[in-house]
């Protein structure tokens, strides 16, 4: 028992040792920020080194915290009730709409106005995820957008075009499980992620079946479109079976490694998967083209929902020098040399830069496409609370696996949806 | 006079010991409990004020078939887990009891995945599940007991048992390290006894051991119960409650109500509803404790 | 009997590969480069092996801070609940009063609400305080789950320590407090002990409260930490196995020389209790 009473004071020794002091309280002219954690860390490197500088021109302290796509919302929820959102934050695609919406966005208007100056026009899809009202509650930063990836090999192999529309993408998907290629090449994942809303709102939206007007306002999915985008879905999971139903609960990265063992055809991805087989020189490489995502009967309405913005919140007591930095690092040297090393993963939302000769790849100009005509979440109208309610409940999702998963007609889903949309539009109205 | 004193300086011992127990779960428990409560009957959106709406938020989660599922779930979920556990944990002590070389190093061994932290444990098991590249499936193409990979956490009556094996992965050593410390408390006395009357190894697991440790399996049971009635990481990380709503469960439901579409009432609501689960238990708890007393 | 000792022998060997497997491919997986990870190469035995992810942990992360953050948030948030929930114990096993009957119950009842569902208020009830996002938070969030358990362990102790021995001391002149400390106290030691053990892993593994009340990067503990390791579309599953690794491995350590005391205290504790 001895030695057991001497453990546990060593134990409480140890304790008191590295109980941490109270930490001094912020001091003046001390900035915080905080930036999505990409997969690219030498580009994020850039990022901190610019910031970094413009805070010593302007004799700032910069505090830069990070946080991951998963764990955003858990860090804005907490910051968002304590009140203790930073100087500057760099929001997703819908955090501006709602952080604006609660007046809690300081108008950057005049911030937007000097980046334009620097970079270019802004791109004018880019406005419905941070323009309100006349004004602007966040600059734009970048998209990573969303583009389908396809295994020409494989579609040489059985005879097919690279396809373009929804329709073209199933059916080769059932030429290559036909000739034995792959059992279920077809990887459209429709999870409770990027990989998964992103597309959902493209077929959607390409069948015609928005569920807002173009002031926002709710009107929900018209059924007839709505089943018809759905029948894309069940074809690939029920009828053909070129889906597995696994994919329907992976992750983010679990479709760029599915590519990557060469198990599938098609996903639908940001350009990630090209920066992962250039860095890990990957035989797959040559094999690996990229398309702008596929169109349907009512066009090509593609969903821009991996956008960055940083904004300003009025938690922070020096908006005036946050703003001031946000222009510094929007700078036209400081932004090039940000993007020139994002491995072509970073698509800028300002007309000049986008005609940097950096774009000008096979790849590279796919990419810019996609950025040029990809829509807000909430369009036809621009971003709004309720539309990234709509996104962020995973409704469009839900109403897809319960078709698959759930057997429910699809109908009946799109019925659901309707009513759980409308609800969230009845909270929170549209202005 | 001086036993007078002697007693109510024991009782003022007695209240100065206990106070900071009282003080604290009174202002972190007990508080944010009462205000859980409050939260749930109350339309609160992140950001937004708080206003009392009664019912509502337990009315629309009766009326939602997703929450029908998702209580479903975790239901089949912790029952799944507990009964499986019990099994293992069980087999496990019965094979390690009255061994004497080496049980404490394997005892030891058996005990790491109960250290292993969740976030590590749900993401291990996730990579050893993957269709393509998993462990599992590679090694069952490999020796030719599947052509094609199983879809572990796709197939949506698969899933569930998938998440639930990563469970039950992480708990049963503490199940198994704890009953077989309860065994060995038990007499040889007795078995010799049961042996003399001729009962074989069942009849003396039936009669003895598992009478005997009754106490410990109610307790370690109920431990867990409420461990896994909570978990989030595992299925979270797995499956995100995919594939669609098969491995939806509380924790997961209230995460995407509370956090992603910041509706903390209604999400509070969620989690409430687990609470008659709980009672339950702790009915039973108390029931069996104050029986033991006796 | 040789029937029976086969069939021990094969549930324990089926135990054994079963836990081992899962270990194994952290292992396995750590020491493999991206390339092999991505191409599953060498899938059962990494070759050539590599140690770049240990490397990474140390050079390019804050793993060592991670850990730090941890060890410093499980050891005070236990030695807390050690402190107040053995005080609670002897309180409610020792000593008489009236209304201990009650709280006994209602300690009982804490335990049994479920964490999950405090994540939102008790969030709200530090933000009430003005006491977020520091180490401290963490520090007295977690014995709320943590004290039920230590006072109800260490009641059971307690009863099963003979009241002769205390009655003793008190015969010799020491005060009630004065024979706690000293005899009592050192004699619940593998209570005290276990319930410390229990208590570190808890706080060491969890990850809600951790995720939620934590937002400075310098604060994070280990388990949030090792989920940035999964960003967005690239899971960096090497470094994160090598990480998974290196922070089981102290706890292993630690439990295999210390696990006996734990199981024998968590026992005598549900046994009494």
């Amino acid at each position: 028992m001895g030695t057991l009473a001497k453990k546990l004071a060593v134990l409480v020794a140890l304790t008191a040792v590295l109980v941490p002091l109270p930490r001094p309280p912020a001091a003046a002219g001390k900035l915080s920020l905080w930036r999505l954690k990409t997969y690219i860390p030498p580009a994020d490197k850039i990022l901190d080194a610019n910031a970094q500088e413009c805070a010593k021109k302007a004799g700032l302290e910069l505090a830069i915290q990070t946080y991951t796509f998963d764990d955003m919302w858990t860090k804005f929820t907490a910051a968002i009730e304590s009140k203790t959102l930073p100087d500057i934050a760099e929001l997703d695609a819908v955090g501006p709409a709602r952080l604006a919406n609660l007046g809690r966005l300081a108008d950057v208007s005049d911030v937007v106005a000097a980046a334009t100056k620097e970079l270019g026009a802004i791109l004018p899809n880019a406005d419905g995820a941070v323009k309100f009202g006349g004004k602007y509650n966040a600059v734009p930063h970048y998209a990573i957008p969303l583009v389908l990836f396809y295994r020409p090999d494989i579609l040489t192999k059985v005879g097919a075009e690279p396809p373009d529309t929804w329709e073209d993408i199933q059916k080769v998907s059932e030429k290559v499980k036909k000739a034995g290629v792959q059992e279920y090449p077809n990887g459209f994942p429709w999870n409770r992620t990027g990989d998964g809303y992103d597309p959902a709102m493209s077929l959607l939206w390409s069948y015609g079946a928005a569920w807002v007007d173009k002031s926002g306002k709710f009107t929900g999915i018209p059924k007839a479109a709505g089943v018809e985008a759905l029948r894309v879905v069940t074809r690939a999971y029920l009828a053909d079976k070129t889906s597995a139903f696994d994919y329907l609960s992976w992750s983010g990265a679990t479709n760029n490694e599915a590519f990557m063992a060469g198990k599938i055809t098609f996903t639908p991805n940001g350009p990630s998967i090209l920066y992962q087989e250039e860095s890990t020189q990957h035989p797959l490489l040559k094999d690996t083209a990229i398309k702008v995502m596929p169109k349907g009967p009512a066009g090509r309405n593609l969903a821009l929902t991996f956008v960055m913005n940083w904004a300003v919140p009025t938690d922070g007591k020096s908006q005036k020098e946050a703003k001031a930095l946000i222009g510094c690092v929007m700078a036209r040297e400081n932004f090039v040399k940000y993007m020139q090393g994002s491995f072509r993963q970073m698509v800028p939302l300002f007309a000049k830069p986008l005609d940097d000769p950096y774009w000008n790849t096979p790849t590279g100009k796919i990419v810019v496409e996609t950025v040029k005509q990809g829509h807000p979440v909430g369009w036809p109208g621009p971003t709004t609370p309720a539309a990234a309610e709509v996104v962020s409940g995973n409704v469009l999702t839900d109403m897809i696996t319960r078709v698959i998963v759930d057997k429910v007609t699809p109908e009946a889903a799109i019925d659901e949806a309707n009513k759980r949309m409308k609800e969230i539009y009845d909270r929170l109205p549209v202005k | 006079m001086n036993v007078l004193t002697d007693r109510r300086r024991e009782r003022l011992l007695g209240y100065a010991l206990i106070a900071p127990v009282a003080i604290f779960l009174g202002a972190l428990v007990a508080y944010p409990f009462l205000s859980a409560i409050y939260l749930s009957l109350t339309e609160k959106t992140v950001g937004y004020p708080a206003h009392f709406v009664g019912l509502r938020n337990y009315e629309a989660l009766l009326e939602s078939g997703r929450f029908r599922i998702v209580a479903w779930n975790s239901a089949a979920f912790t029952v799944g887990s507990i009964a499986v556990k019990l099994v293992v944990g069980m087999a496990m002590a019965l094979a390690l009891h009255n061994v004497v070389r080496g049980n404490q190093f394997v005892r030891g061994i058996l005990l790491l995945p109960w250290v292993i932290p969740t976030v590590v444990i749900a993401l291990t098991w996730k990579w050893l599940m993957d269709l393509f590249r998993g462990l599992i499936n590679v090694a069952l193409i490999d020796v030719g007991a599947v052509t094609g990979g199983v879809h572990w956490l796709g197939d949506p009556t698969l899933a569930m048992a998938s998440v639930i094996t990563a469970n039950v992965w992480r708990g049963f050593p503490f199940f198994g390290v704890s009953f077989l410390a309860a065994m060995q408390t038990v007499p040889q006395e007795l078995y010799d006894a049961a042996a003399v009357d001729g009962a074989g190894s069942w009849e003396k697991f039936w009669r003895i051991t598992l009478p005997s440790i009754k106490g410990v399996v109610a307790v370690v049971t109920l431990l867990s119960t409420i461990v896994t009635l909570n978990d989030f990481n595992i299925v979270y990380i797995m499956t995100r409650g995919g594939p669609g709503a098969a491995t939806h469960i509380f924790a997961t439901y209230s995460y995407e109500l509370g956090i992603m579409s910041q509706r903390w009432g209604l999400s509070m609501a969620a989690s409430m509803a687990s609470l008659p689960l709980v009672a339950l238990l702790i009915v039973a708890v108390v029931r069996y404790l104050h029986r033991e007393e006796e | 009997m040789r029937g029976a000792t086969l069939a021990r022998w094969t549930v324990l060997a089926l135990i054994l590969a079963i836990v081992f497997v899962p270990m194994y491919w952290i292992v396995a997986t750590s020491f493999k480069t991206g390339r092999q990870i991505l191409l599953s190469e060498s899938v059962y035995v990494p070759r050539p092996f590599t140690i770049d992810n240990y490397v990474y942990l140390f050079e390019e992360s804050r793993f060592a801070l991670w850990i730090r953050n941890s060890a410093v948030t499980a050891l005070a948030s236990t030695v807390l609940s050690l402190a107040i929930g053995t005080a609670g114990a002897y309180s409610l096993t020792r000593l008489s009063f009236p209304g201990r009957r009650t709280f006994g119950a209602i300690v009982l009842i804490t335990y049994l609400v479920p964490p999950g569902l405090m994540f939102i208020p008790l969030y709200r009830t530090f933000i009430g305080l003005g006491y977020t996002n520091s180490l401290g938070t963490l520090i007295l969030a977690y014995p709320t789950f943590l004290v039920p358990f230590v006072t109800w362990l260490l009641m059971g102790f307690f009863r099963s320590i003979p009241r002769e021995l205390e009655e003793a001391a008190l015969v010799d002149g020491a005060t009630r407090l004065q024979a706690m400390v000293r005899v009592v106290l050192p004699l619940a030691a593998p209570g005290l002990l276990a319930a410390g053990l229990f208590c570190f892993t808890l706080s060491w593994n969890e990850f809600l409260y951790a995720l939620i009340f934590i937002a400075d990067d310098s604060l994070k503990t280990l388990p949030v930490g090792l989920s940035e390791f999964v960003v967005s579309d690239f899971a960096f599953w090497g470094q994160l196995m090598a990480a998974a690794a290196l922070a089981s491995l102290p706890v292993i350590v630690v439990y295999i020389y210390l696990h006996k005391y734990m199981v024998q205290g968590l026992t005598a504790g549900a046994v009494k209790g």
